[in-house]
């Protein structure tokens, strides 16, 4: 089991773990130290939960809008958490699944959706670590989805073994889809297509 | 502020100096990522995030611990389920 949670030694003592599966559902009031604690996760998580969203549905709305129906599935689930294990993977994997539920309802294809100001960007002459952003943006907006949520999950500080747990695929595949993804971007970076704003001043 | 596994990735985090290996802001890809992730990390947040939590402490001093935050109409009831399924094996 990993333990990568720090905040979770914060969580520890003030929360035994939850004794029954719905603690909610009978009524049975929860321990109040217990949800102050689950709300300080989900505080915590705010910033790189948006992040890996936006890596999901590229446009920001989107992204943000997902995110805080992730937060408040977890917080309805609250009772399924077991305290000081791994929250971030927990809560990840809630929104992944959140994401992707709401595509197969919809029947739509899961497509990267940029911002209207993003699009903007790639055509804008930037310069700096901007204009690395933006070239590394377009990039992953020309992988599968699978390649760039591996990529962002690592980003996220995730081990392998825990992003194959948020991604619900074995290890192996989370390796390959990592190094395909890599490769990829690499390939793209040095490519052509944007040959004309390459040269930053 | 995620820097907390960089040290597992690189290989057992060891006080080497990347001598051999190629440093990681010589990588494209790697620093992209790095920057774009760091980026998109540091974005403020919005209201409406802290507009949820504090349905949730509501909710909370209400003493029944609702599911105040379910902002989405579309079931909720299978948040639970979902959920469960998102608990390790």
């Amino acid at each position: 089991m990993t333990v990568l949670v720090q905040s979770a030694a914060a969580a520890e003592p003030a929360a035994p773990a939850v004794p029954g599966p719905r603690a909610t559902a009978g009524g049975t009031p929860r321990r109040p130290a217990a949800d102050q604690a689950f709300r300080a996760e989900l505080l915590a998580i705010i910033p790189p939960l948006r992040a890996f969203a936006r890596g999901l549905a590229g446009n920001r709305d989107l992204a943000d809008d997902l995110a805080q129906e992730a937060l408040a599935k977890a917080w309805a689930a609250r009772a399924s958490y077991t305290p000081g294990t791994n929250f971030r993977a927990w809560m990840f994997r809630i929104l992944r699944n959140h994401f992707y539920s709401l595509h197969a309802r919809s029947k739509r294809q899961v497509a990267w959706d940029p911002d209207a100001a993003e699009r903007l960007l790639v055509s804008a002459p930037t310069q700096g670590s901007e204009r690395g952003i933006a070239d590394i943006r377009r990039g992953l907006a020309t992988l599968p989805a699978e390649q760039r949520e591996a990529l962002m999950l690592l980003e996220a500080g995730f081990a392998w073994e825990e992003i194959s747990t948020v991604m619900d695929c074995p290890l192996g595949t989370v390796k390959s889809r990592i190094t395909r993804g890599r490769r990829a971007l690499a390939r793209y970076l040095d490519g052509p297509a944007d040959g004309t704003i390459r040269k930053s001043g | 502020m995620m820097k907390r596994d960089r040290s597992s990735r690189a290989g057992g985090g060891r006080a080497r100096m990347p001598a051999a290996r190629p440093r990681a802001t010589d990588d494209p890809v790697a620093a992209g990522l790095r920057r774009l992730w760091a980026d998109l990390e540091s974005e403020p947040v919005p209201d409406s995030f802290l507009d949820l939590l504090d349905r949730i402490d509501a909710a909370r001093e209400e003493g029944g611990g609702g599911d105040a935050g379910e902002t989405g109409s579309h079931d909720g009831g299978s948040a639970t389920a979902e959920a469960a399924a998102a608990r390790r094996p």
